[in-house]
């Protein structure tokens, strides 16, 4: 069969990070070929050079079987390969045909000849089996639509190669089928699909072959009939010895933190979390796996009080705390170390004293009256910055002025600090900061549990999961799977649920 | 003061003369809408008007002749806004405090060189100023109505209601338009399809101090054959009410200024009844704020009965861009 597109050993790297490391790639003509991996396994990186977003630094491109350098989008579109981002890259006020037509309107003098753009568009669209309502308003249609829209815009340019970032992540399941229906339909026609995800169940039901990416390198290549999913979870998350183990034998007490049937919503009204039931106990590390926007970030707020639930109960030391305000519930002995340091984490504009005592400034020693009682506050924020090592011209630097380490030293400080939490709950927290900090953070969330506490550690990395916890859940889809104790063959049973869910739990227990 | 007939008021000549208090309204509007289609609040149309009209005066004084005048008004307003665009778009100041030195420097660049080119304080009155004169339509000025309503103007209140044709077939009708709208409404798609966000910027701006020349050369050569230094009266602020009030479409940001403009004149003629004038002439103002009370009331109810849909777009993007892969 022809081949459509190749790469031949691309390096790319970013500084610190080997993002595609020697990776070779073979697409035959009219085929789906998926793309897998966990976040930062190097995937879209990947794409972004074949459509010429970023220029690798070593390695060759084929596309037709023709060597060629991509140096932007234009590029590639006249080579005949386009992309869908995750994000669509549509005028809202626009009709969809003018969207995808956006560029390349056929005219009438000066003007746009409104009724051959309408008519070539839905002649694209029936060329490829497309339902689109082309004179409809951008922003009034379904996420589905946009969706269809953007892969007509590629394909209107006279694009035969397609590259879909993730499509799914943004669909219904009803969506993600009729999208599948389409996807067929322009095989047939002779398209060529490239089609990142890391749903394993999906990947099996749409692609011929499955390339597998695991931390820059592609692992391999296997044809849809001749695996499954276990089996890509396995190359997914690989079988390396577990290094790094931070965490030592933890004294386990009474459960803490009980939640009880918690669904909540997420923005779009959607069912975010789902019934879920955990329980966190005095002394350890729960860590909570699991990709990115499977739950997370609404379970987290809504037992913070920063997000209405719809149903389910929540629970500290026996005191129900579904239906008290934040600050109650911080009372009640939560601390948050939130994933978005400098939007939820701290006030930027704020300097790094009036930071620290953001969560007790009301309440004395810090306060008498109506007043702050600013030595009281020197001498905290003092003790902070040294126990916390924040590295800081002094209590009274602006706080955005810090690197991301020490914004999160200055969290931890204040949410720690002072000793009273009984619950932490810590969300990415080493995200995008470097290694020192990150290993400070991880150090502090560790002393705390010695001391007692129970300590919920949320985060997309496996790694740093597996290096602390004593206990992992794996979020997927609102949902919460327990991959049980630590013991060595968790990696793979988190890696499975991480990317299929209850699929596999049966066969992991 | 309660015995005003209001027949007495209402006339044919308050409308015609509604018409004329909009022109330089509606130029300032449209040249504000196509610089607010690429993203840009362009708050220095005050000051464009202001130098509009003092360069159209003294151009008309030096050339004797009222187009000579606008092309003086019309350069130097294209490098106003020239300067506008390089220091927000090369040199990455923010817009709405450049465009607020903008006016300040008017302001005193103007008053300025009314002392140093034309020797006056204040006002600058002369038999030298060349101004356009009106045109009678021939055949349509003896219809009756029609004629007290549409002849007799000056030529630019009828290029005004020109442009607002022009503009809105400019940016709905072409490629062009559709690509200069793009950039303000959805950055990310003009690039995706390879259009240039700054050039687009720089045409919004020029184009916005080119339209404010056409303005200020209305104020000091038609609508008043002078120069003074507050002759602008925060027309280049209603503008941007006028624009807000049309959600930047042409032809409804159009009527904001119709409505303006009436009041406008609406002021003046009562002044002719004897009633205060400080409270007549608070008429404009006071009809900017209810203006743009109803349109924010509007639009808010317009937005809660879209809300889902709005979201999910948001969403989609919000949650899309959270995640970050190397």
């Amino acid at each position: 069969m022809p081949e459509a597109l190749s790469v031949k050993s691309i390096t790319k790297t970013f500084p610190n990070v080997v993002a595609n490391d020697n990776v070779s790639l073979f697409v035959k003509k009219g085929t789906i070929r998926a793309i897998v991996g966990e976040n930062g396994a190097g995937k879209t990186t990947l794409m972004n050079i074949l459509y010429g977003l970023y220029q690798p630094d070593s390695g060759q491109i084929f596309i037709k079987g023709e060597e060629v350098k991509l140096s932007n989008p234009r590029d590639a579109i006249a080579r005949g390969v386009g992309m869908v981002h995750q994000h669509f890259k549509l005028v809202p006020s626009y009709t969809l045909a003018q969207n995808i037509a956006l560029g390349v309107e056929p005219k009438k003098g000066i003007f746009v000849n409104q009724d051959r753009l309408n008519q070539s568009v839905q002649a694209i669209a029936q060329k490829y089996g497309f339902e689109i309502n082309e004179k409809e308003v951008t922003l009034d249609v379904s996420v589905g639509e946009q969706q269809r829209a953007e892969i007509l815009k590629a394909l209107y340019r006279g694009v035969d190669i397609l590259i879909l970032d993730e499509p799914t992540a943004v669909l219904t399941d009803m969506e993600t089928k009729e999208l599948f229906v389409m996807l067929r339909n322009l095989v047939e026609q002779g398209i060529t699909i490239l089609f990142i995800s890391h749903k394993l169940r999906e990947v099996l039901e749409i692609s011929d072959d499955i390339s597998v990416m695991r931390n820059g390198k592609l692992i391999g290549t296997v044809n849809r009939d001749e695996t499954d999913e276990c089996q890509l979870a396995e190359m997914m998350v690989g079988r390396e010895t577990l290094g790094g183990r931070m965490r030592k034998g933890a004294e386990i007490g009474d459960c803490i933190l009980h939640v009880e049937g918690l669904s909540v919503l997420d923005n779009r009204d959607l069912s975010a979390v789902k019934d879920v039931d955990l329980e966190l106990f005095a002394g350890e590390i729960l860590g909570g796996a699991g990709v990115d926007g499977n739950g997370q970030e609404e379970f987290v707020e809504a037992i913070l009080g920063l997000r209405p639930i719809v149903s389910g109960k929540i629970r500290i030391d026996g005191q129900e705390i579904q239906d008290l305000t934040t600050r109650e519930i911080r009372e009640a002995g939560v601390a948050y170390i939130p994933s978005d340091r400098y939007r939820s984490g701290v006030a930027v504009d704020a300097v790094v004293w009036e930071n620290m005592i953001s969560g007790e400034y009301y309440s004395p020693p810090l306060s008498k009256g109506m007043s702050l009682v600013l030595p009281e506050i020197q001498d905290l924020s003092k003790k902070l910055i040294d126990s916390f090592q924040v590295m800081t011209p002094g209590p009274n630097a602006k706080t955005g002025t810090l690197s991301g380490g020490n914004i999160q030293r200055v969290i931890a400080g204040r949410e720690l600090g002072l000793e009273k939490a009984k619950v932490v709950i810590a969300s990415q927290p080493t995200r995008g900061i470097d290694i020192a900090g990150a290993e400070a953070i991880r150090k502090m969330l560790i002393n705390y549990a010695n001391r007692g506490a129970a300590v919920f550690l949320i985060s997309a990395d496996l790694d740093e999961v597996l290096a602390l916890s004593d206990r992992i859940v794996v979020f997927y889809e609102g949902k919460v799977f327990d991959a049980g104790y630590y013991d060595e063959g968790i990696r793979q049973r988190v890696g499975k649920l991480m990317t299929s869910g209850e699929d596999c739990i049966d066969e992991i227990r | 003061m309660g015995n005003i007939d209001i027949r007495s008021v209402l006339t044919l000549a308050l409308i015609a003369s509604s018409f004329r208090m909009a022109t330089p309204i509606i130029f300032a509007t449209m040249g504000g809408i196509f610089s607010s289609h690429t993203g840009i609040f362009n708050v220095a149309m005050e000051g464009f008007l202001l130098i509009g009209a003092f360069f159209a005066v003294y151009g008309s004084v030096q050339t004797g002749s009222p187009l000579g005048g606008m092309l003086f008004a019309i350069v130097s307003c294209l490098l106003a806004s020239l300067i506008f665009a390089i220091l927000h778009l090369e040199l990455k100041a923010n817009p709405i405090i450049v465009g607020l030195g903008m006016n300040i420097f008017a302001i005193g660049m103007t008053n300025y060189l009314l002392t140093a080119l034309l020797d006056s304080t204040g006002v600058y009155k002369s038999n030298l100023i060349i101004g356009f004169t009106q045109i009678q339509i021939p055949v349509i000025e003896t219809v009756p109505v029609l004629g007290d309503l549409v002849s007799g103007h000056f030529p630019l209140v009828y290029i005004a209601f020109l442009t607002v044709y022009v503009v809105y077939l400019i940016l709905y009708k072409t490629p062009f338009g559709f690509h200069l709208r793009s950039v303000g409404e959805k950055i990310d798609a003009a690039e995706s399809i390879g259009v240039n966000p700054k050039k687009m910027k720089y045409y919004g701006l020029l184009v916005s101090g080119l339209l404010c020349a056409f303005g200020g050369t209305f104020l000091s050569l038609s609508y008043l054959n002078l120069f003074g230094e507050g002759m602008v009266a925060g027309r280049g602020w209603l503008a941007l009410a006028a624009i807000n009030f049309g959600g930047m479409r042409p032809v409804p940001s159009m009527i904001g200024c119709l409505i303006f403009g009436f009041m406008d004149a609406l002021a003046v003629r009562l002044q002719q009844f004897g009633l205060p004038s400080q409270v007549v002439l608070m008429l404009p103002y006071a009809t900017t704020i209810i203006v743009l009370l109803v349109s924010a009331i509007i639009a808010r109810k317009k937005r809660m009965a879209g809300i889902g849909k709005q979201d999910d777009v948001d969403v989609s993007v919000a949650t899309s861009s959270k995640k970050v892969e190397v």
